[in-house]
């Protein structure tokens, strides 16, 4: 089960459903999200739900998620831009 | 006697097995099975190659999230999932009414430290718990990582 939530935030993350499907896929997510913080895949369920959104207004990926990619959805997603904000900023040029 | 045609068989068929099988999924929501499915949970999925595919995803799901014995790792699945999405436009509906019938109901919690989230909340619950806990080392790692604590 903890993978099933894992697979289904991979993919809500890279394909976007039909219009038919979209609201009640959110719905499903939402009512996970909004009835019980104390689910043990609440985090998982935010974040699917925000990748949700995201990737309607983006479109569909052009590439499957890379590996590492895939291990830093076992990391709730709340602790991942902290712990990239304390990285050290690299320049792009 | 008179032998039953095929015509017949297959009416007896439906208004039999058939019927029941309807009657029961009017009721229930379609939920976590551990078999792969026999035919796509869509109406829209028609067509033999869409359907060959759409039967074979539901395996590889299964197998994905350890629900079905497999060799490769669970990533190498998902990659190829996510993949058959991308490519195939028809499938993607499909694809994800899958991943969520399995989803819905499950119990089962398979995998290496897969009751991190319980131990996340338990000690969230319960401060100080977890330090005095005799849980496996991969379960303690894996929610202190998750929590931040450690």
């Amino acid at each position: 089960m903890l993978r099933g939530w894992y697979l289904l935030n991979l993919c809500v993350g890279s394909i976007t459903p039909s219009e038919q499907l979209f609201p009640y896929l959110r719905q499903f997510l939402l009512r996970t999200v909004a009835l019980d913080t104390t689910h043990p895949f609440y985090e998982v369920a935010v974040d699917a739900q925000a990748k949700l959104e995201r990737t309607r207004l983006n479109g569909v990926r052009r590439y499957p998620p890379i590996p590492i990619e895939i291990d830093s959805v076992e990391v709730p997603a709340a602790r991942v831009p902290a712990a990239t904000a304390r990285a050290t900023p690299r320049s792009c040029g | 006697m008179v032998r039953a045609t095929p015509t017949r068989r297959v009416a007896g068929r439906i208004l039999t097995g058939g019927a029941v099988h309807a009657t029961r999924c009017a009721r229930t929501r379609p939920a976590l099975s551990q078999d792969p499915l026999r035919q796509p949970l869509l109406a829209s999925t028609t067509g033999r190659k869409q359907v060959r595919q759409a039967l074979a995803l539901s395996l590889n799901i299964l197998k994905c999230m350890g629900d079905y014995p497999s060799k490769r790792t669970w990533r190498e699945y998902a990659t190829a999932i996510i993949q058959e999405g991308i490519t195939n436009e028809d499938l993607r509906d499909e694809l994800l009414c899958q991943v969520v019938k399995q989803v819905i109901n499950n119990q089962r919690r398979s995998g290496r430290g897969a009751n991190a989230p319980a131990v996340l909340h338990a000690s969230r619950a319960h401060p100080g718990a977890l330090s005095r806990s005799r849980l496996p080392d991969v379960c303690t790692a894996r929610a202190c990582s998750a929590a931040g604590t450690c």
